[in-house]
Protein backbone atom coordinates (compact mmCIF):
# COMPACT_ATOMS: atom_id res chain seq x y z
CA UNK A 1 0.00 0.00 0.00
CA UNK A 2 1.57 3.32 -0.55
CA UNK A 3 2.05 6.03 1.81
CA UNK A 4 -0.77 7.99 0.50
CA UNK A 5 -3.04 5.35 0.76
CA UNK A 6 -2.08 4.70 4.42
CA UNK A 7 -2.72 8.36 5.10
CA UNK A 8 -6.41 7.93 3.60
CA UNK A 9 -7.31 5.09 5.68
CA UNK A 10 -5.90 6.47 8.72
CA UNK A 11 -7.95 9.47 7.74
CA UNK A 12 -11.03 7.67 7.24
CA UNK A 13 -10.66 6.07 10.73
CA UNK A 14 -10.60 8.62 12.75
CA UNK A 15 -13.22 10.63 11.40
CA UNK A 16 -15.42 7.33 12.31
CA UNK A 17 -13.84 7.69 15.56
CA UNK A 18 -15.60 11.26 15.94
CA UNK A 19 -18.35 10.61 14.24
CA UNK A 20 -19.16 8.00 16.95
CA UNK A 21 -18.05 9.65 19.86
CA UNK A 22 -20.45 12.55 18.40
CA UNK A 23 -23.01 10.29 17.81
CA UNK A 24 -22.55 8.59 21.68
CA UNK A 25 -22.74 12.77 22.81
CA UNK A 26 -26.23 13.46 20.59
CA UNK A 27 -27.39 10.21 22.62
CA UNK A 28 -26.08 11.22 25.75
CA UNK A 29 -27.35 14.73 25.53
CA UNK A 30 -30.90 13.46 24.77
CA UNK A 31 -30.97 11.43 27.35
CA UNK A 32 -29.98 14.28 29.66
CA UNK A 33 -31.77 16.95 27.90
CA UNK A 34 -28.59 18.59 28.23
CA UNK A 35 -28.73 21.88 25.61
CA UNK A 36 -25.17 22.20 27.00
CA UNK A 37 -23.84 18.92 24.98
CA UNK A 38 -26.60 19.02 22.34
CA UNK A 39 -25.21 22.70 21.11
CA UNK A 40 -22.21 21.41 20.27
CA UNK A 41 -23.06 18.32 18.45
CA UNK A 42 -25.36 20.56 16.26
CA UNK A 43 -24.96 22.64 13.67
CA UNK A 44 -25.92 25.61 13.53
CA UNK A 45 -28.24 25.06 10.28
CA UNK A 46 -29.33 21.93 11.92
CA UNK A 47 -32.69 20.10 10.42
CA UNK A 48 -33.93 17.86 13.39
CA UNK A 49 -37.21 15.53 11.99
CA UNK A 50 -38.70 13.55 14.73
CA UNK A 51 -40.84 10.41 13.85
CA UNK A 52 -44.08 12.16 14.10
CA UNK A 53 -42.74 14.49 11.11
CA UNK A 54 -42.11 17.78 12.67
CA UNK A 55 -39.33 19.66 11.82
CA UNK A 56 -37.14 21.84 14.18
CA UNK A 57 -33.81 24.08 13.80
CA UNK A 58 -31.24 23.92 16.74
CA UNK A 59 -32.55 26.65 18.67
CA UNK A 60 -36.51 24.94 18.77
CA UNK A 61 -34.79 21.73 19.51
CA UNK A 62 -33.06 22.94 22.15
CA UNK A 63 -35.93 24.67 23.80
CA UNK A 64 -38.03 21.89 23.53
CA UNK A 65 -35.19 19.74 25.32
CA UNK A 66 -34.83 22.22 27.85
CA UNK A 67 -39.16 22.18 28.44
CA UNK A 68 -38.93 18.47 28.27
CA UNK A 69 -41.75 18.55 25.82
CA UNK A 70 -39.02 15.83 24.06
CA UNK A 71 -37.86 14.04 27.55
CA UNK A 72 -36.00 10.73 26.47
CA UNK A 73 -34.26 7.80 28.39
CA UNK A 74 -31.76 6.03 26.93
CA UNK A 75 -30.76 5.91 23.04
CA UNK A 76 -29.19 3.53 21.35
CA UNK A 77 -28.68 2.01 17.75
CA UNK A 78 -29.05 -1.39 17.38
CA UNK A 79 -27.95 -1.83 13.43
CA UNK A 80 -26.51 0.09 11.01
CA UNK A 81 -23.27 1.75 10.36
CA UNK A 82 -21.72 4.88 9.32
CA UNK A 83 -20.03 5.67 5.97
CA UNK A 84 -17.18 8.56 5.37
CA UNK A 85 -17.27 10.81 2.21
CA UNK A 86 -14.07 12.63 2.00
CA UNK A 87 -13.15 14.43 5.04
CA UNK A 88 -16.52 16.61 5.38
CA UNK A 89 -19.18 14.41 4.92
CA UNK A 90 -20.37 11.48 6.86
CA UNK A 91 -23.88 9.51 7.60
CA UNK A 92 -25.14 7.11 9.71
CA UNK A 93 -28.08 5.12 8.70
CA UNK A 94 -29.95 2.29 11.50
CA UNK A 95 -32.44 1.16 13.44
CA UNK A 96 -32.33 2.76 16.76
CA UNK A 97 -34.45 2.43 20.27
CA UNK A 98 -35.33 5.15 22.11
CA UNK A 99 -37.19 5.25 25.31
CA UNK A 100 -39.80 8.11 25.45
CA UNK A 101 -40.96 9.88 28.95
CA UNK A 102 -42.49 13.01 27.42
CA UNK A 103 -45.95 11.56 26.26
CA UNK A 104 -47.43 9.26 29.07
CA UNK A 105 -45.97 6.29 30.74
CA UNK A 106 -42.40 5.54 29.17
CA UNK A 107 -42.14 3.24 26.18
CA UNK A 108 -39.96 2.35 23.75
CA UNK A 109 -39.78 3.52 20.18
CA UNK A 110 -38.45 1.21 16.97
CA UNK A 111 -37.18 3.95 14.83
CA UNK A 112 -35.22 4.18 11.78
CA UNK A 113 -32.71 7.03 11.70
CA UNK A 114 -30.80 8.78 9.43
CA UNK A 115 -28.05 11.39 11.08
CA UNK A 116 -25.77 13.34 8.46
CA UNK A 117 -22.68 14.74 9.97
CA UNK A 118 -20.65 17.64 8.26
CA UNK A 119 -17.23 19.01 9.13
CA UNK A 120 -17.69 22.65 9.15
CA UNK A 121 -14.13 24.63 9.63
CA UNK A 122 -12.52 21.75 11.37
CA UNK A 123 -15.72 20.57 13.72
CA UNK A 124 -17.78 17.61 13.19
CA UNK A 125 -21.04 18.58 14.04
CA UNK A 126 -24.81 17.06 13.02
CA UNK A 127 -26.94 18.48 10.08
CA UNK A 128 -29.95 16.63 9.92
CA UNK A 129 -31.68 13.82 11.47
CA UNK A 130 -34.95 12.22 10.20
CA UNK A 131 -36.51 9.30 11.87
CA UNK A 132 -38.78 6.84 11.34
CA UNK A 133 -41.19 5.09 13.73
CA UNK A 134 -40.79 1.24 12.09
CA UNK A 135 -43.46 -0.52 11.33
CA UNK A 136 -44.80 -3.11 14.13
CA UNK B 1 -22.58 20.88 -14.94
CA UNK B 2 -21.84 21.45 -11.80
CA UNK B 3 -21.27 18.85 -9.03
CA UNK B 4 -24.58 19.66 -6.94
CA UNK B 5 -25.90 20.00 -10.24
CA UNK B 6 -25.23 16.78 -11.31
CA UNK B 7 -27.05 15.49 -8.02
CA UNK B 8 -29.92 17.08 -8.39
CA UNK B 9 -30.11 16.33 -11.75
CA UNK B 10 -30.02 12.08 -10.39
CA UNK B 11 -32.77 12.93 -7.83
CA UNK B 12 -35.12 13.81 -10.87
CA UNK B 13 -34.30 11.33 -12.37
CA UNK B 14 -34.82 9.47 -9.26
CA UNK B 15 -38.17 10.85 -9.25
CA UNK B 16 -39.61 10.42 -12.73
CA UNK B 17 -38.23 6.76 -12.55
CA UNK B 18 -40.79 6.01 -9.61
CA UNK B 19 -43.57 8.20 -11.49
CA UNK B 20 -43.28 6.20 -14.64
CA UNK B 21 -42.64 2.60 -12.65
CA UNK B 22 -39.40 2.56 -14.61
CA UNK B 23 -38.21 -0.77 -13.07
CA UNK B 24 -35.05 -0.42 -15.52
CA UNK B 25 -34.26 2.69 -14.37
CA UNK B 26 -34.59 2.55 -10.70
CA UNK B 27 -32.83 -0.77 -11.36
CA UNK B 28 -30.13 1.68 -12.85
CA UNK B 29 -30.04 4.55 -10.01
CA UNK B 30 -30.43 2.16 -7.17
CA UNK B 31 -27.02 1.12 -5.32
CA UNK B 32 -27.00 -2.89 -4.94
CA UNK B 33 -27.25 -2.24 -1.23
CA UNK B 34 -30.27 0.34 -1.38
CA UNK B 35 -31.28 1.03 2.37
CA UNK B 36 -34.95 2.21 1.32
CA UNK B 37 -37.29 3.48 4.48
CA UNK B 38 -41.16 4.46 3.85
CA UNK B 39 -43.31 6.79 5.46
CA UNK B 40 -44.89 3.79 7.08
CA UNK B 41 -41.76 2.80 8.21
CA UNK B 42 -41.66 -0.31 5.99
CA UNK B 43 -38.47 -0.70 4.75
CA UNK B 44 -37.23 -2.50 1.15
CA UNK B 45 -34.03 -3.68 -0.19
CA UNK B 46 -33.03 -2.86 -3.63
CA UNK B 47 -34.52 -6.11 -5.17
CA UNK B 48 -37.80 -6.05 -2.46
CA UNK B 49 -38.44 -2.33 -4.06
CA UNK B 50 -37.88 -3.06 -7.60
CA UNK B 51 -39.91 -6.43 -7.53
CA UNK B 52 -42.63 -4.53 -5.39
CA UNK B 53 -42.92 -1.47 -8.22
CA UNK B 54 -42.86 -4.49 -11.13
CA UNK B 55 -45.94 -6.05 -9.35
CA UNK B 56 -47.80 -2.99 -8.96
CA UNK B 57 -47.96 -2.76 -5.11
CA UNK B 58 -46.06 0.55 -5.19
CA UNK B 59 -47.05 3.28 -7.99
CA UNK B 60 -46.63 7.57 -7.96
CA UNK B 61 -48.15 10.02 -9.43
CA UNK B 62 -46.30 13.89 -9.46
CA UNK B 63 -43.31 13.79 -7.27
CA UNK B 64 -42.35 17.85 -6.15
CA UNK B 65 -39.37 19.27 -4.32
CA UNK B 66 -40.76 22.02 -2.22
CA UNK B 67 -37.32 23.31 -0.95
CA UNK B 68 -33.94 21.81 0.50
CA UNK B 69 -30.07 21.86 0.00
CA UNK B 70 -28.01 19.31 -1.09
CA UNK B 71 -24.27 18.83 0.65
CA UNK B 72 -21.70 17.13 -1.47
CA UNK B 73 -18.24 15.77 0.15
CA UNK B 74 -14.91 17.58 -0.59
CA UNK B 75 -13.64 14.37 -2.75
CA UNK B 76 -17.25 14.42 -4.65
CA UNK B 77 -17.17 10.81 -3.46
CA UNK B 78 -21.08 10.91 -1.51
CA UNK B 79 -23.83 13.64 -1.61
CA UNK B 80 -26.87 13.91 0.53
CA UNK B 81 -30.25 15.57 -0.70
CA UNK B 82 -32.67 17.08 2.07
CA UNK B 83 -35.51 18.27 1.50
CA UNK B 84 -39.65 18.63 1.82
CA UNK B 85 -41.48 16.30 -1.03
CA UNK B 86 -44.96 16.62 -2.21
CA UNK B 87 -45.61 12.82 -3.36
CA UNK B 88 -48.71 11.39 -4.78
CA UNK B 89 -48.87 7.73 -4.36
CA UNK B 90 -50.47 4.87 -6.13
CA UNK B 91 -50.22 2.09 -3.81
CA UNK B 92 -52.38 -0.90 -4.48
CA UNK B 93 -55.56 -1.09 -2.63
CA UNK B 94 -55.20 2.11 -1.42
CA UNK B 95 -57.04 5.55 -2.13
CA UNK B 96 -54.45 7.97 -4.57
CA UNK B 97 -53.74 10.39 -2.56
CA UNK B 98 -51.16 13.24 -1.65
CA UNK B 99 -48.64 13.12 1.04
CA UNK B 100 -46.22 15.54 2.05
CA UNK B 101 -42.43 14.07 3.45
CA UNK B 102 -38.86 15.11 4.92
CA UNK B 103 -37.05 13.09 2.79
CA UNK B 104 -33.28 12.32 2.51
CA UNK B 105 -31.51 10.54 0.26
CA UNK B 106 -27.85 9.67 0.46
CA UNK B 107 -25.53 9.11 -2.90
CA UNK B 108 -22.68 7.92 -3.99
CA UNK B 109 -20.53 8.61 -6.71
CA UNK B 110 -20.48 5.36 -9.89
CA UNK B 111 -18.00 6.77 -12.53
CA UNK B 112 -19.83 9.84 -13.54
CA UNK B 113 -23.28 9.25 -11.89
CA UNK B 114 -24.18 9.11 -8.72
CA UNK B 115 -26.28 5.55 -6.99
CA UNK B 116 -28.84 6.20 -4.63
CA UNK B 117 -27.56 4.38 -1.63
CA UNK B 118 -30.51 5.26 0.95
CA UNK B 119 -33.58 6.67 1.41
CA UNK B 120 -35.54 7.88 4.51
CA UNK B 121 -39.16 9.61 4.69
CA UNK B 122 -41.55 10.77 7.36
CA UNK B 123 -44.82 12.09 6.76
CA UNK B 124 -45.24 15.95 7.79
CA UNK B 125 -48.27 16.06 10.02
CA UNK B 126 -51.72 17.25 8.57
Amino acid sequence: MSRSGEQAMTTQQQILDIVADLEKRLYEGLEESSAEILSEVFSDDLVYVHSQGIAETKHENLVGQQSRFFWHGPVKRVGGETTVYGTDLATTVGPIEMVDYGHGPAYTLHLHQTLVWANENGTWRLVLRVATKARD
Amino acid sequence: MSIIESVLESEQRFYSAQTASDVAELAQIFADDLYFVHTTGATDTKASYLEAVRSGRYGHGEIYKLHGRTLVSDDESGAVSIGVVDMVTKAADQPVMTIRIHQVLVWERAGSGWRLKSRQATKQPL
